[in-house]
């Protein structure tokens, strides 16, 4: 049942008004409180800005940096509230992600010119895994506000000379606008996307290049999608629901266009 | 644990949102049948189901204008009023109603215009005309479902006129939902307010004409003032949450992702 269920609660996430997230998963784990874990794993939630106790700088939480009740700044590596038993990176592995969260810093500062990132790496029992995340909220000018999240979850191993990465890239969108004219606009969602890659690594550090080039990628291929997406497939439906010219015009129009071609041929002839 | 009330509660608001089959994630027919009907019943009246009545052509809409009794709804066109199975959106049992002999007239008339207008603007759009106690309450749906490229979308115009004020008070909404590889969903809702020139004084046909004039009017400037906003947002909102490269123009260089910091920075002085 419990394998049904969760299939059933994912399927559902994908139907529910992408605008209600947060609140919709809270609902499924009070009904179905044994996939907690299963749930929180599964279902990508609205990226939320934590302050590092120690250097003052902005991180980005999620389950991935999450052990009990507590969040790991990628900055100093330590758990706020304080953890006793926590789990951290190996020593190698937390090297690289100190690099890797000053190389992603500078990704989102020529891309997005603001927002906050944070990168975070685990040990796997072969080679290692990570998230790169990114979240920018819009300055709200012109009554229109607009957040970008984006969530990059890769798999990282490592073969001879070479390594293998498996990348799931999500960015959730949100676009709100309120104005006299036109009333409430929420136009929000997410999109998923997935991409595997071989990279030589001569080096540790060729990891952060090889994963940033994926991720750059990914987003310049997601960017492009979503802009389809939000502002080509949604408006072209809304269009397609009312149409703003008079369809009984529009006929008459085409019948006198195809009645003239069919002069003009006949004349031809 | 959640309490069967919690549960119908859960249950009843996915329901709303998303009609899906709900039956796995409670894993409780008996008492789902029990509470959730009244969810399902607000969920059509509310989004403008439209059902097919056994001896009616075309299809008719259930709102709560014209809910007569818990489970009956009224066809003002033909005025008979039947059950509906809220569950399967179906109807049954029709059978004839009694009209308000007062402001029939004027309906019938309101009727066969908006019948015009609706064929006109939305290319498979059912609507209704209803009039009850001085009040004239027009229902436009159009529903367009396209599962084979992945979205679906939904128009509402409901529009009343208070015959003894000439006010007359409107909500547009529109709902398109995107779901290939992701979930995106525009919802959108306008209300408004005016008042028609023309009064009870003036012929039906003349009113009539004011009215529908005016809500032609209204929404033809809604859709625009919708087209005018995903403009913006694509230009203005969502350029200015991620850039499509870098100010730089071209493409991050990986392999000396490191050092472009300090160069920004002596740039900078």
């Amino acid at each position: 049942m419990s394998e049904q269920q969760l299939d059933c609660a994912l399927d559902l996430m994908r139907r529910l008004p992408p605008q209600n997230t947060e609140e919709n998963l809270a609902s499924l784990v009070t009904l179905l409180p044994d996939l907690t874990e299963d749930l929180l794993n599964s279902i990508d939630q609205p990226l939320k800005v934590q302050t590092c106790d120690k250097t003052g700088k902005e991180y980005l939480i999620c389950e991935y940096n999450r052990d009990s009740n507590s969040y790991r700044s990628p900055w100093s590596n330590e758990f706020s509230p304080a953890l006793a038993d926590a789990t951290y990176p190996s020593s190698k592995l937390r090297k690289l992600e100190v690099s890797a969260n000053e190389a992603f810093d500078t990704y989102r500062d020529l891309y997005f010119e603001g927002g906050v990132s944070s990168v975070y790496f685990w040990d796997m029992d072969v080679g290692f895994a990570g998230v790169v995340l990114m979240k920018k909220v819009g300055d709200g000018a012109r009554r229109m506000k607009g957040a970008w999240d984006s969530i990059h979850v890769f798999e990282a191993q490592e073969k001879g000379r070479n390594a293998h990465y498996k990348l799931t890239s999500t960015v959730m969108l949100y676009m709100v606008t309120n104005k006299p004219d036109l009333g409430n606009l929420n136009l929000s969602g997410s999109m998923t996307r997935q991409a595997e890659q071989d990279f030589i690594v001569d080096d540790p550090s060729m990891h952060i290049a090889n994963i940033g080039r994926m991720v750059e990628e990914m987003e310049i291929k997601m960017r492009h999608l979503l802009r389809d997406v939000y502002f080509g497939k949604t408006k072209d439906t809304v269009n397609d629901l009312r149409s703003i010219d008079s369809l009984t015009e529009t006929r008459k129009q085409q019948a006198i266009q195809k009645e003239i071609m069919a002069k003009l041929q006949e004349r031809q002839r | 644990m959640a309490t069967s009330e919690d549960k119908i509660k859960i249950a009843s608001s996915f329901l709303k949102a998303a009609p899906p089959d709900v039956r796995v994630l409670v894993g409780d027919d008996e008492l789902l049948e029990g509470g959730i009907l009244a969810a399902l019943e607000e969920y059509n009246t509310e989004e403008l189901a439209t059902v097919e009545v056994p001896g009616i052509d075309g299809k008719v809409i259930v709102s709560k204008t014209g809910q007569v009794d818990a489970d009956r709804f009224l066809d003002p066109k033909t005025s008979q009023v039947f059950s509906v199975d809220h569950f399967r959106q179906t109807a049954s049992e029709p059978e004839a109603h009694e009209r308000d002999e007062e402001i029939e007239e004027l309906r019938n008339t309101i009727e066969a215009d908006t019948e015009i207008y609706s064929a006109d603007r939305y290319a498979e759009g059912v609507s209704a005309v209803y009039g009850s106690k001085g009040v004239i309450t027009i229902a436009i749906v159009h529903n367009r479902y396209s599962p084979s490229n992945f979205w679906n979308g939904r128009w509402r115009s409901v529009w009343t006129l208070d015959t003894a004020t000439s006010e007359v008070k409107g909500t547009l909404k529109c709902k398109v939902h995107y779901y290939e590889d992701g979930n995106v969903q525009l919802e959108t809702s306008k209300d408004i307010v005016d008042k028609l020139s023309k009064n009870a004084e003036h012929p039906h046909k003349v009113v009539s004409k004011a009215l529908i004039d005016l809500i032609s009017a209204a929404e033809t400037k809604y859709q625009t003032a919708l087209n005018e906003s995903y403009h913006e947002l694509a230009e203005n909102t969502f350029n200015g949450l991620r850039r499509a490269l870098p100010y730089t123009r071209t493409k991050i260089d990986w392999s000396k992702i490191l050092t472009y910091r300090i160069g920004a920075e002596l740039a900078a002085k």
